[in-house]
C-alpha cells in the first residue's frame, strides 16, 4: 500500500531553536523521507527585525530539499492568528499546493488557528493531524498548568480557576479564549499526544478521546543507531547529572540542596549540571550559593552541550535527574536517557511519572521535595539498586513501530463527517 | 392705575386688554382685610356676568400690605361674549361682615391694554403661575395661542428665561441639574441646591412643557401626572409629556424654597432608561440626611406609578424564541473582544449553514465582518451600536421573510466549547416581533442595548431571571428600588425559548 504524502508543519526549525516540539517534528520528517515517503517540512522562523527568510522579500523561502521556512511577522502578537490575511493566504496556497494527503502540524502557535481552518477548507480531501506537545490551549500560563501566584500544580482547568491566576482578565474573555482554542483545534481530524498524561488533560478540556492517539516522539535514526552499553554500577551509581536550562520550573533549586544534603552522608557522590553555568544558576536562584559552596568540587557546572553529544554525556553518568516542579508533558531528556541506558530519577508527576516507571526505569520522588530527592539519591547510589534499575530500563519507541503508528493515524477515516457543520 | 374703595379695599390694575377677540385678561392686585376672602370676576355690563376662564391669585410682595391687611395679586382671564358692550371688573370680599362688591369699569380708564407687553414686564412669579395654569387647559384658555405668536402672550417672557441644555453640574444656584425625557414622553427633572439648607423649608418645583413639534409649531402644555419631591436640599419632578410629534421638548420650570424663587427653561435631553432614572433619583448629588427618606418614598411611588402605567404594554411584549429555519438573519450584537472576532471566523462554516445574513455590532465588529466578507458566503452588515444593529437586523429579517436570531458571546462560546452549533439558531424571533425588543429596552432596559439583548437571550435560553445581573447602579436603598423596579418590569414580560 502506498504511503501517504505528508507535509509536516512546525512552529520552528531545529536549525534555529532546540525545543522538543520542533525537534520531534523534524525527526519525523527526516524519518518519513528516509523511508521514501513523499514529505515536506514547513516551519516558522522569526528572523531579526522581522526580516523575510527570502532575499526577495517573500514570506516563504525554500530551505533545502522539501523544506520551507515562513515568516510570522504577519501574525498577531500572540502568534495564534494572522493579522495579514494576505500572508496567511499565501501560506495556505503554498501548503495546499504541495498536494499532500496529510498535513501533520506540530503546534498551532506560530502556525495560526485561522490558517488551520483555512487549509482544512481549501483541502477538504486531506487529513489534518496535530501533535499536541504542550498545553498552551488549556492554560494561559505558558501552557504549564502551574498557578501563577502560588506555583502550585494546577490539576483542573475552569474559567473561574483561571481567573484567580489572571485577575486582570474577565471570565468572559477566558471563556472566549477557550472557545477560540477549542474551535480552532477541532478543525483537526486527529490529535496525536506524546504522552497519556497530556492526552488526558486534553480529554478533560473537551477534545474527544475517539480522535486521539498517544504516540511517543521518535528520537531519530541517528540516536537509535547508537549502541546501549552496560552500566558499571559499582563506579557510576553515585554520579548524577542534570540536563536542561536553569529555568524557574526545572527544579535546580530542589536538586542542588538535595545533593548537598546527600553529599554530607556520602562524600563520594558527584553531580554534573549540563546546560547551565554556575553564574546562570545563581542568577535564577541566588539562594543556592550556600549548597553550592557546601558541595565544593563535587558539583560541576558543565555549561552548554551539543545535542549530538547528549547520549555520550548521559552514558558517562549513573543517573539522569529530572527534578522539574511542573508537569513536563513528554520530555526528550527522558527519552534520551532511556536510549542511553541511564536510569532516571524524576519528580513523580505528569509526563515524568508516566515515562519513567518507578522501580523499572528509575526512581520517583515527590515533586519539589528536597528530603525526598535526598532519599532517592542515597537509595540510587547503592550499586545494587543502580544495577537492578539499569537492567530493567526500557528503550524508546523504535522506527518501525513509530512509522506503523503514523500509518494507522493517517489512514483513519471519518474526517468528512467531523468537519461537517 | 390705583383705585381706592375706602380704608378696607384698594386695588391696582396693571393691565386690562384682549388676549383674543373672545378672551380678555385683567392683571393687578387688591389690598383687603387679611381675614376676608377675595373674589374677582368680570362683567360685560352691570348685571351681565361673563365667564371667568382662569383666576390666579398670587403674592405681590412689591405692594405694601399694612396692618391687618393682605395684598393679593391676580391674573383674571375671562370670556368676551360676542357683541359685549363693555367690560367691568367686580372685586368682591366676603368674610365676617356682609359680602361687599366694588366694580371698576375697565373701559372708563386708559389702562394698559397690551397684555403681552405687560406680561413681559410683570413679576415673573405671577407670569409663571399664569403660564402654568394656562398650560393645564390650553384649549379653553387662549393666553397660549393669542397674539399670533408661538406661546401666545408668554412668547417674549419665555425668551428672557435662563436656559439649560439637558444637564449641567452648575446652573444658577443649583448643582447637578438635569432634565431628561424618554421616547415615550416620561420626563424627569431634578437638581440640588447649591445653597445652605434651611431646616424645615422644603423646595418645590413646578414645570410645564414647551414642545417644538416636528412641523415647526410650538406649544406649551402641562406635564401629565406630575409629581414632585419635597426636599430641603434639592428638587425633583416626574411626569409625562404627550409629545409624539416633538422634535424637542423644553421644561419651563419654577423652583421655590421659602421666599426664594427661580425660573428657567431646561431643554429635556432625550434619554434612555438609565439616564432617566439617574435624573429621577438625583443620582450624583448628596442630599441632606433629612431628605433621604423623603426621596426614597417619592422614588418608590414614582416607580410604582411607572410600573402600573407600563404594565399593559409590558404584558403585550411576549417574546418566544423558536428554532430558526435556514436562511434567516443572525444578530451578533456584542462583538467586543478580539477573541470573539476570531471565534466567529472559526465558526463561520456553521453560521453560514444556518443563516443567509449576519448583522454585527461591537468594538471589533468590523474586524469580524472582514473575515466573513472575505469568505463571501454571507451577507454581512456592520452597525455601530447594538441599537442600530437591532434595527438593521429587523429590517433585514422583515425584507427577507426570515426569523432573527440574536446571539450573544456566551451563546457563541457555548456552541464552540460544547461542539454543538445548533444552539446558534435555537432562539429566533419572527421579524414582526423585533420592534418589541426596542420597546422593551426603552421601558425596562438593563443598561445599554447590549445588556438588554444579553438578558433577553439568556431568558430565552432558560436562565433564571433572578440570577441574571441588573445594572450596577447606586449602592443605597434607592438603588435597590431601581433594581426592584426593573425586575418587576421584566417579570411582566413573558419570555420563553429553547434551552441552550
Amino acid at each position: 500500500m502506498r504511503n501517504p504524502s505528508v507535509c509536516v508543519v512546525a512552529h520552528a526549525h531545529p536549525d534555529f531553536s532546540k525545543g522538543g516540539g520542533e525537534t520531534a517534528a523534524y525527526r519525523q520528517f527526516q524519518t518519513m523521507a528516509g523511508e521514501g515517503w513523499t514529505s515536506h517540512f514547513v516551519s516558522a522562523i522569526e528572523l531579526p527585525g522581522g526580516q523575510s527568510p527570502s532575499d526577495r522579500g517573500e514570506m516563504v523561502a525554500r530551505y533545502g530539499e522539501g523544506e520551507f521556512l515562513y515568516a510570522v511577522g504577519g501574525m498577531e502578537e500572540d502568534r495564534l492568528w494572522w493579522r495579514s490575511a494576505d500572508e496567511r493566504r499565501a501560506l495556505v496556497k503554498l501548503l495546499a499546493g504541495l498536494g499532500s494527503d496529510v498535513y501533520h502540524f506540530h503546534h498551532y502557535w506560530r502556525v495560526g488557528l485561522d490558517l488551520v481552518a483555512e487549509l482544512a477548507e481549501a483541502r477538504p480531501d486531506a487529513r489534518m493531524i496535530v501533535t499536541l506537545h504542550e498545553m498552551l490551549a488549556i492554560c494561559s500560563h505558558h501552557g504549564q498548568m502551574i498557578r501563577t501566584r502560588s506555583r502550585e500544580l494546577c490539576r483542573k482547568e475552569t474559567a473561574q480557576r483561571c481567573l484567580t491566576c489572571f485577575p486582570e482578565q474577565t471570565l468572559e474573555r477566558l471563556r472566549l479564549r477557550k472557545a477560540m482554542m477549542i474551535a480552532g483545534i477541532r478543525r483537526f481530524d486527529h490529535f496525536v499526544y506524546p504522552s497519556h498524561f497530556i492526552a488526558e488533560r486534553y480529554r478533560a478540556w473537551g477534545l474527544s478521546p475517539d480522535q486521539g492517539t498517544v504516540l511517543e516522539n521518535y528520537l531519530g535514526d541517528d540516536l537509535l543507531a547508537l549502541p546501549r552499553r552496560a552500566r558499571d554500577s559499582g563506579r557510576m551509581a553515585g554520579r548524577f547529572a542534570f540536563f536542561g536550562q536553569p529555568t524557574e520550573f526545572k527544579g535546580l533549586d530542589v536538586l542542588i540542596p538535595a545533593f548537598a544534603i546527600a553529599l554530607a552522608e556520602d562524600p563520594t557522590l558527584g553531580l554534573m549540571i549540563y546546560g547551565a553555568t554556575e553564574q546562570e544558576t545563581l542568577r535564577f536562584f541566588p539562594q543556592l550559593d550556600r549548597p553550592i559552596a557546601a558541595a565544593r568540587d563535587r558539583i560541576t557546572f558543565a555549561g552548554r552541550y551539543d545535542s549530538s553529544d547528549v547520549l555520550a554525556l548521559m552514558a558517562s553518568v549513573g543517573w539522569v535527574v529530572m527534578p522539574s516542579i511542573w508537569w513536563e508533558n513528554s520530555p526528550v531528556v527522558i527519552q534520551e536517557a532511556r536510549r542511553a541506558g541511564t536510569p532516571l530519577m524524576v519528580s513523580g508527576i505528569g509526563g515524568m511519572a508516566e515515562k519513567v516507571l518507578d522501580g523499572i526505569d528509575g526512581l520517583h520522588f515527590r515533586a519539589g521535595s528536597v528530603p525526598d530527592l535526598t532519599r532517592a539519591m542515597l537509595e540510587g547510589a547503592v550499586p545494587e539498586n543502580h544495577a537492578r534499575l539499569s537492567s530493567s530500563l526500557r528503550d524508546v519507541i523504535g522506527r518501525e513501530e513509530f512509522l506503523d503508528s503514523l500509518r494507522a493515524v493517517y489512514a483513519q477515516d471519518g474526517r468528512t463527517a467531523r468537519r461537517a457543520a | 392705575m390705583y383705585f381706592e374703595f375706602g380704608q378696607g379695599l384698594q386695588a391696582g390694575l396693571d393691565c386690562a386688554g384682549d388676549v383674543t377677540p373672545d378672551q380678555g385678561a385683567v392683571f393687578g392686585w387688591v389690598r383687603h382685610p387679611a381675614d376676608e376672602t377675595l373674589g374677582l370676576r368680570a362683567e360685560a355690563g352691570p348685571g351681565e356676568p361673563v365667564e371667568s376662564l382662569l383666576l390666579d391669585i398670587h403674592p405681590r410682595p412689591d405692594v405694601p400690605a399694612g396692618e391687618g391687611m393682605a395684598v393679593s395679586g391676580f391674573s383674571l382671564v375671562h370670556a368676551i361674549p360676542p357683541g359685549a358692550s363693555g367690560r367691568r371688573l367686580i372685586i368682591g370680599l366676603s368674610g365676617k361682615d356682609a359680602p361687599a362688591e366694588a366694580p371698576i369699569d375697565l373701559e372708563a380708564y386708559e389702562l394698559p391694554a397690551d397684555v403681552a407687553g405687560v406680561t413681559l414686564n410683570r413679576q415673573w412669579g405671577a407670569t409663571y403661575q399664569l403660564l402654568h395654569a394656562s398650560a393645564a387647559d390650553p384649549r379653553r384658555i387662549k393666553t397660549l395661542t393669542g397674539e399670533g405668536t408661538p406661546a401666545g402672550i408668554f412668547g417674549g417672557w419665555l425668551d428672557r428665561l435662563p436656559r439649560l441644555a439637558g444637564a449641567s453640574e452648575w446652573f444658577m444656584d443649583f448643582r447637578r441639574v438635569s432634565a431628561r425625557i424618554m421616547p415615550d414622553g416620561q420626563i424627569a427633572i431634578s437638581g440640588g441646591f447649591n445653597l445652605p439648607p434651611i431646616p424645615g423649608e422644603a423646595g418645590r418645583i413646578m414645570a410645564c412643557a414647551l414642545v417644538q413639534a416636528r412641523d415647526g409649531g410650538i406649544r406649551v402644555q402641562a406635564i401629565g401626572g406630575a409629581r414632585h419631591a419635597r426636599l430641603e436640599g434639592g428638587f425633583a419632578l416626574s411626569g409625562r409629556v404627550d409629545a409624539a410629534d416633538a422634535a424637542a421638548v423644553e421644561a419651563v420650570i419654577e423652583v421655590r424654597r421659602g421666599a426664594q424663587r427661580w425660573w428657567f427653561r431646561a431643554e429635556a435631553e432625550p434619554a434612555g432608561l438609565a439616564d432617566y432614572l439617574d435624573t429621577l433619583t438625583i443620582t450624583g448629588f448628596d442630599l441632606p440626611g433629612a431628605d433621604q427618606s423623603v426621596l426614597h418614598d417619592w422614588v418608590r411611588q414614582a416607580l410604582a406609578d411607572r410600573g402600573a402605567a407600563l404594565r399593559g404594554r409590558m404584558d403585550g411584549l411576549g417574546l418566544v424564541g423558536v428554532q430558526a429555519p435556514p436562511g434567516g438573519t443572525a444578530l451578533l450584537f456584542d462583538v467586543n473582544d478580539e477573541y470573539a472576532a476570531r471565534l466567529l471566523s472559526l465558526l463561520a462554516p456553521q453560521i453560514e449553514a444556518r443563516f443567509d445574513r449576519i448583522v454585527l455590532s461591537g468594538s471589533v465588529a468590523s474586524r469580524a465582518a472582514a473575515a466573513l466578507m472575505r469568505r463571501g458566503r454571507l451577507e454581512v452588515l456592520v452597525e455601530s451600536t447594538a441599537e442600530s444593529a437591532l434595527l438593521a437586523a429587523g429590517r433585514q429579517s422583515a425584507a427577507h421573510g426570515g426569523a432573527l436570531a440574536a446571539i450573544d458571546t456566551a451563546t457563541l462560546v457555548d456552541a464552540a466549547v460544547g461542539g454543538d452549533p445548533s444552539g446558534l439558531a435555537s432562539n429566533a424571533i419572527p421579524a414582526d416581533r423585533v420592534p418589541m425588543i426596542a420597546a422593551l429596552h426603552g421601558m425596562a432596559g438593563v443598561g445599554d442595548m447590549e445588556s438588554t439583548l444579553r438578558r433577553l437571550v439568556a431568558l430565552m435560553a432558560g436562565a433564571d431571571p433572578s440570577a441574571l445581573p441588573m445594572p450596577a447602579g447606586r449602592a443605597d436603598a434607592i438603588g435597590g428600588l431601581v433594581t426592584e423596579h426593573l425586575r418587576s418590569l421584566w417579570d411582566m414580560v413573558p419570555v420563553t425559548g429553547g434551552r441552550r
